[in-house]
């Protein structure tokens, strides 16, 4: 049980520093092309990438929050389980 | 789902072990996302209590609850007792069919301190 929870802070980790990281990169090179670009197909398409893969960072941060919640090593259990509780409202609120 | 919150931490100031942590968080996740995923549940309640020697847990739902005695009941739960045993800890599961779902589980207390010394 403590090497399945060791593995999801070493998954929860990886995706953080390598996955994420990259994505958030990307983000911010489309977005900063998109302020000089001047309006037609292209920039239609690189706004829209841009606004999905905001949604994607957004979906990885949860997975990763979940894999292994960082406030908990910090800052313990009463501080994570607030956190996990404001996820969890939040989440029912948007699938109703 | 609206969910209450009451922590007791006492008077504790010194960190549980990070397997205590681990195992009290990991609790109240399976029960919260049992009751929200699969007992639709309107409330839940988490207690955190803590004194010198006992963490008790217990997360309560509305949900529509399940029987226990079922083999279906889930390697969710099974992985939530496992999880309180390993730290000599007991969990126990209240649920009927309609009558929502009770999770309490009790830890022996490991301080951080207490540990390095």
């Amino acid at each position: 049980m403590a090497a399945a929870e060791r593995e999801r802070t070493r998954w929860a980790r990886e995706l953080h520093d390598e996955t994420m990281q990259s994505l958030a990169s990307l983000r911010i090179g489309l977005a900063a092309q998109l302020c000089r670009a001047s309006p037609g197909p292209l920039a239609d398409a690189v706004s829209e990438a841009v606004a999905q893969l905001e949604v994607d960072i957004g979906n990885l941060r949860s997975l990763i929050t979940e894999l292994r919640p960082a406030l908990l090593d910090e800052l313990g259990t009463e501080a994570a389980i607030g956190d996990l509780a404001d996820r969890v409202i939040a989440a029912g609120s948007r699938s109703t | 789902m609206k969910i209450g919150l009451a922590y007791e931490s006492g008077r504790a100031s010194d960190r549980h072990t990070s397997e205590v942590e681990t195992v009290i968080y990991r609790i109240v996740q399976e029960s919260l996302t049992n009751a929200s995923k699969h007992g639709p549940a309107h409330r839940a309640t988490v207690t955190v209590e803590e004194d010198e020697t006992t963490i008790r847990v217990t997360v309560q739902d509305d949900g529509r609850g399940f029987d226990t005695t079922a083999k279906s009941s889930g390697f969710g739960l099974l992985g939530m007792r496992e999880r309180a045993e390993l730290l000599d800890g007991t969990l126990e599961i209240q649920s009927a069919p309609g009558q929502g779902t009770t999770v309490r589980a009790a830890l022996p207390a490991q301080r951080r301190t207490a540990q390095a010394a």
